[in-house]
């Protein structure tokens, strides 16, 4: 076995994989649908922090999912897991700035709203065709 | 296969029109690409001829300004998505990557002609929208322009999707050939600093134009559901569009260019005759291009009503952009020093290059300073910017390479003396239609007005007549080329005297499968045999 | 009839030295597709994010005319398939060429499966008239922009069965090649590398199903 390429496939490790994703993804649906006070349990304030934990779990399946079905944790290289990896690190870098941008509009001039209602000229030009054509 | 047959060049070893289509071999779909990429760029050439003729006078003149609107956009849109984003990874990469790397071929040979038929694709559709009326909205697709549910406008953003793909195949397929196809004996450092650059070129475009796609897709979408994610009459937010658009097209300057410095690499080393200096940090520096390429997209948005923070934190970063581009600029420079330069056609476009290339990162640093660009933002200033980055260095180093790899792609010696007279026109013609527009931008005149204020008229007419002598340098060298498949001598193995794995091991033309045997390789791209005074 | 054909073994390519440099080449080359993929469903996630920032309350309003039960059966559904295809992947390693076909003729029908649903799931909104944009028609929503988180649910979950779609097609395709294709410790690529896009399609999920049904 030792040319063979890639990793061989354990047919145990899968169906661990397959019953903790099963598990993970009920947990992610009871954390959203069963409200704690039902099971008494309202002194776990979960509110804000409800969002972060479904995502986080969804986290979680993402890289079992990347590391055992995927392969990524078998490589003998770090190549594809670095190539993964920086898939993220460049969308980290995409919504920060974006809402660098999106959350601190009017900082410094009001005038300019977070909420930029502005109205369409395409659409107003379309809607007043006689305006558009201007002496050519 | 015969071995008779491995062993005839590339250009003979299958006859037949036919062959040539669905052929998988990288010669022929990088010959395929050039005849392409030479034919949209005498269009998109055509296109800027037609517009600068028009603007001789500051009123009209033989268009109108619709006609007017509807020129400069085909002209971005053909020079940026069919010339210079495929044009030097398409056309000298593809032929070359594999026999620099003293391989058989790209690791995926059938995606390699499908990147070539999806190209062909998208030109086709963007040539469509011609009959489907005039795309007007400029090749950045801004939203509400590009919302007006024009058609043309419409086919030209799925021309422009079908051609991201193009490009994203392209590059995957180089990432991979450079990772597992390499020769034994052709460690990382013994690369051609030309497949450095593709390697990063290759990063660049696997990873930043997959957003161009998605913002094209949600603009159809908005187009045709009114989504209201960018539109502003439904709640959306055209800022962020732009940032969409910018997020690829950043990254998309320096898929533009960093290949652009690959070439000149390659020719400053042969030419000077001299190990290259600092290979390491020019290759490394085209990488960290790639990286910073990624982190400073907002600065084409300084006006458009971005949050300060935002707008102070793109100025900042765009900063660093100039490090590693100087980085190369200064390496390039200490090679010629000292070395035994020799002032062939194709190290003339090398150094015109140096010469190009500094004045548009330089004004590119210029306009990255938030004060200076609230003055220059939209005028002549960025024109000639950014056509001193796109025309001046990657076209220029394109048509560099394709001088210094002529002889090997055809067998054929073209005309020095023609060659020399032609990169003298090119350089004099392009310096003097784009400088004077930094002037004429730096007091103030807007770009893209059809009618414009008499005091530029000067300006716009010596940009004119700089036009006319570029397009003349131009047909001068394709002219130069073409001649000599007809009458020009037989080229040699290595008529430079290169010291690559394609002049030292490959015959002129390559056989079928590149090398007759894989080469084994023992030492660096550039060494070359030290003389002593 | 096709039984006649005996599947063969598999030749490296011309221009590869051996499995090995073949295999990862491939593996590498998908991974790298895989990034496009992920970089753009990324990007649209993260419009989807911005949107969820500047209209909270028309995402909180639009989460709840969805149906988190069918979310669910999905998600079930996607799992299930996705286990399959490795299951496939196993068992052509092994060398079980019917087995190969049997996971991944299950993993069909669990995709199909998903189709099903979709189907159902987009014919209520098609009903309700919560749909995108200016064909946004339904009645009792207080938010006014409402419409922008039905525009984004079908975006993104239009992309996503098309990409369902794609991946029924790879299994088709392995299928198809297992008739020709002997499977062997050293050769499973196709079913690999459709395994790969399939368990792409798997993570985006796991990401779009609670961000649609579930936050907030």
């Amino acid at each position: 076995m030792e040319n063979m390429p890639g990793h061989t496939y354990d047919a145990k490790v899968l169906l661990r994989v397959y019953i903790s994703l099963l598990v993970l993804a009920g947990g992610m649906i009871l954390i959203s649908r069963v409200p704690l006070e039902a099971i008494g349990l309202e002194w776990i304030d979960l509110h804000v922090l409800k969002g972060l934990v479904i995502l986080g779990i969804s986290l979680v399946m993402g890289s079992i999912v990347a590391g055992f079905l995927m392969g990524l944790r078998y490589e003998t290289s770090r190549l594809n897991s670095l190539v993964f990896l920086a898939n993220f690190a460049f969308l980290a870098l995409f919504i920060t700035f974006t809402w660098a941008d999106v959350n601190f509009r009017g900082l410094l001039d009001p005038s300019f709203t977070k909420q930029l209602n502005w109205e369409s000229p395409v659409i107003k030009a379309n809607e007043n065709p006689a305006a558009e054509h201007h002496g050519e | 296969m015969s071995a008779h047959q491995e062993n005839i060049n590339y250009l003979k070893a299958r006859k037949g029109f036919l062959n040539w289509i669905v052929t998988v071999d990288h010669k022929r779909i990088g010959l395929m690409y050039l005849a392409s990429i030479i034919f949209f760029f005498i269009a998109g050439g055509t296109y800027a001829f037609l517009f600068r003729m028009e603007l001789w006078s500051p009123l009209q003149g033989f268009m109108t300004s619709d006609t007017y609107n509807h020129l400069f956009t085909m002209h971005g849109v053909i020079m940026v998505f069919l010339v210079v984003v495929p044009g030097i990874p398409g056309a000298l990469g593809n032929f070359l990557l594999p026999i620099q790397l003293g391989a058989k071929d790209l690791a995926f040979p059938k995606l390699n002609i499908t990147s070539l038929y999806l190209y062909w694709g998208g030109a086709t559709l963007a040539l469509f929208s011609l009959t489907q009326g005039r795309a007007d909205s400029g090749w950045t697709f801004y939203a509400p322009y590009s919302l007006s549910q024009n058609p043309a406008v419409l086919w030209m953003l799925t021309a422009a999707f079908i051609l991201g793909f193009s490009s994203i195949l392209t590059g995957l397929n180089f990432i991979v050939t450079i990772h597992k196809m390499r020769a034994p004996g052709m460690t990382w450092f013994r690369l051609p600093l030309f497949v450095w650059a593709l390697y990063a070129t290759g990063i660049m475009q696997v990873f930043a134009t997959p957003v161009l796609a998605i913002t094209l897709v949600l603009l159809l979408v908005e187009n045709f559901l009114h989504i209201g994610i960018f539109d502003p009459a439904l709640g959306g937010d055209p800022i962020m569009m732009q940032h969409f658009f910018w997020f690829y097209s950043h990254p998309a300057v320096y898929i533009i260019v960093v290949p652009a410095f690959g070439v000149v690499s390659e020719l400053i080393a042969t030419f000077s005759r001299k190990t290259i200096f600092g290979y390491k940090f020019i290759a490394f520096s085209s990488v960290a291009i790639t990286i910073i390429g990624f982190l400073v997209w907002g600065h084409h948005m300084f006006v458009a009503g971005q949050s300060d923070v935002a707008v102070t934190i793109f100025s900042f970063l765009t900063f660093f952009t100039a490090v590693p581009s100087a980085i190369k600029v200064f390496n390039w420079t200490t090679t010629l020093y000292q070395g035994s330069i020799k002032l062939t056609t194709p190290m003339l476009y090398a150094l015109q290059f140096l010469f190009n290339f500094t004045i548009g990162g330089l004004t590119g640093i210029i306009l990255g300073i938030l004060s200076v660009d609230i003055h220059l933002h939209d005028t002549y200033f960025v024109v000639s910017h950014f056509h001193y980055v796109a025309m001046g260095s990657t076209m220029i180093a394109f048509i560099g390479g394709i001088y210094y790899w002529w002889p090997k792609m055809t067998g054929k010696m073209f005309n020095e003396t023609w060659g020399r007279i032609g990169a003298v026109l090119v350089f004099i013609g392009f310096n003097v239609t784009f400088f004077v527009q930094l002037i004429m931008g730096s007091q103030g005149s807007p770009r893209r007005y059809y009618h414009y204020l008499d005091q530029f008229q000067i300006y716009h007419q010596i940009s004119t007549v700089g036009v006319v002598i570029l397009a003349l340098g131009l047909f001068t060298a394709l002219f130069n080329l073409l001649i000599s498949l007809r009458t020009g001598a037989t080229a040699p193995q290595n008529p430079w005297g290169a010291r690559t794995l394609e002049w030292t091991h490959a015959a002129t033309p390559p056989v079928l499968y590149n090398f007759t045997e894989t080469p084994i390789v023992t030492e660096g791209p550039y060494d070359y045999p030290v003389e002593k005074v | 009839m096709a039984e006649t054909i005996v599947p063969q073994e598999h030749e490296v390519a011309h221009h590869f030295d051996d499995l090995e440099q073949e295999f990862q080449s491939h593996r590498m080359g998908m991974w790298l597709f895989l990034a496009s993929e992920i970089m753009m469903f990324g990007a649209l996630l993260v419009g989807g994010f911005i949107l969820m920032y500047r209209f909270p309350g028309a995402f909180a309003e639009g989460r709840a005319h969805l149906d988190w039960r069918l979310g669910t059966i999905n998600t079930f559904f996607l799992l299930t398939s996705g286990y399959t295809m490795a299951l496939a992947a196993m068992h052509g390693q092994r060398g079980n060429q019917s087995a190969v076909r049997r996971n991944l003729w299950l993993s069909l029908l669990f995709a199909a499966g998903f189709l099903v649903v979709k189907f159902f799931e987009y014919s209520a909104k098609f009903h309700h008239g919560t749909l995108p944009g200016k064909y946004f028609t339904a009645a009792g929503f207080s938010d006014p922009h409402a419409h922008v988180f039905f525009g984004f649910y079908f975006v993104a979950t239009g992309l996503h069965v098309l990409h369902v779609l794609i991946g029924m097609g790879l299994m088709v395709w392995c299928l198809f090649v297992s008739r020709k294709v002997k499977f062997t410790r050293a050769y499973i690529t196709p079913v690999e590398m459709s395994g790969l896009y399939w368990a792409l399609i798997d993570l985006v999920w796991f990401i779009l199903f609670p961000l649609l049904y579930l936050v907030g």
